[in-house]
């Protein structure tokens, strides 16, 4: 299956760790993973209905 | 993010008290807490796609509360339905190092699935792993995301990374990055790279192939 891991930031590296420490921009970060998945699905989906999936 | 870490092993001189998400005892009081921030987004992208009817399956069932970095973040699966075949560790194990265990639907190997030993490739960190395969397995997610923070002992280098699986290295948290293979993770990673590039904030660092 398709597999990434995503290291957000460095918590060792104050302007990361500040970053990431804001609520507002761990939403932001959410929405963007999320609507990168869904798009991934969808692409999936397609993918796969037009038979030029796996 | 290696293995032996003592229990004071980075200098974090940057901390956050009173955040919910910080570390509560020394020796890193303070400093934000990589399971509490992992948990975090990731509830925050469960609860962003399960209306949208993706169906989503956390896997971690562990973790460490000791070190602000350490086997302690949350893995999220998303997808429908493929294939539930429950095994036990020693054959998940042998499947896996095998590249013998196959998605029924599209014949990969579900090695992809094993992700981060954690402390030992023996111990603990090996158990968990292979329960969190296993629910992967049963889940049978189209794909799988798995949400780390990391640290480094140089405090001035930053970053956001992405790794793809690169299998035939079965080095655990190897340094030696690789060049991404092509296929659907590097895909994956490129188009949610794309979406968090657009934010700013953190930089990004690239996207490596790493035996995961």
């Amino acid at each position: 299956m398709p597999a990434v891991l995503i290291e957000t930031g460095r918590l060792t590296n104050a302007e990361d760790a500040r970053w990431l420490a804001e609520v507002v921009n761990r939403q932001s970060a959410a929405a963007a993973i999320a609507d990168a998945i869904a798009a991934f699905l969808q692409a999936l989906t397609d993918s796969t209905a037009s038979g030029s999936g796996n | 993010m290696g293995t032996g870490r003592s229990s004071h092993f980075y200098d974090i001189r940057h901390t956050f008290p009173d955040h919910a998400l910080a570390m509560a005892a020394s020796p890193y009081a303070g400093a934000l807490a990589e399971h509490l921030l992992n948990q975090d987004l990731v509830a925050r992208i469960a609860k962003l796609l399960r209306p949208a009817g993706v169906r989503v399956v956390l896997t971690r069932i562990a973790r460490s509360t000791s070190n602000p970095v350490a086997t302690a973040s949350v893995d999220t699966l998303v997808g429908e339905a493929i294939v539930a075949a429950p095994l036990t560790p020693a054959a998940l194990t042998a499947l896996y190092r095998t590249g013998a265990a196959l998605n029924p639907r599209n014949r990969e190997p579900l090695r992809a699935a094993y992700a981060d030993y954690g402390a030992s490739a023996a111990g603990a960190g090996l158990r968990n792993i292979l329960a969190r395969a296993e629910r992967a397995n049963r889940a049978a997610a189209d794909l799988a995301v798995v949400i780390h923070a990391d640290a480094v002992n140089d405090p001035d280098v930053r970053g956001r990374l992405l790794f793809v699986y690169h299998p035939g290295d079965e080095a655990v948290h190897a340094t030696n990055f690789r060049t991404p293979p092509p296929g659907r993770s590097l895909d994956l990673a490129r188009t949610i790279e794309s979406q968090l590039a657009a934010l700013g904030g953190i930089p990004p660092a690239g996207i490596y192939g790493r035996d995961l």
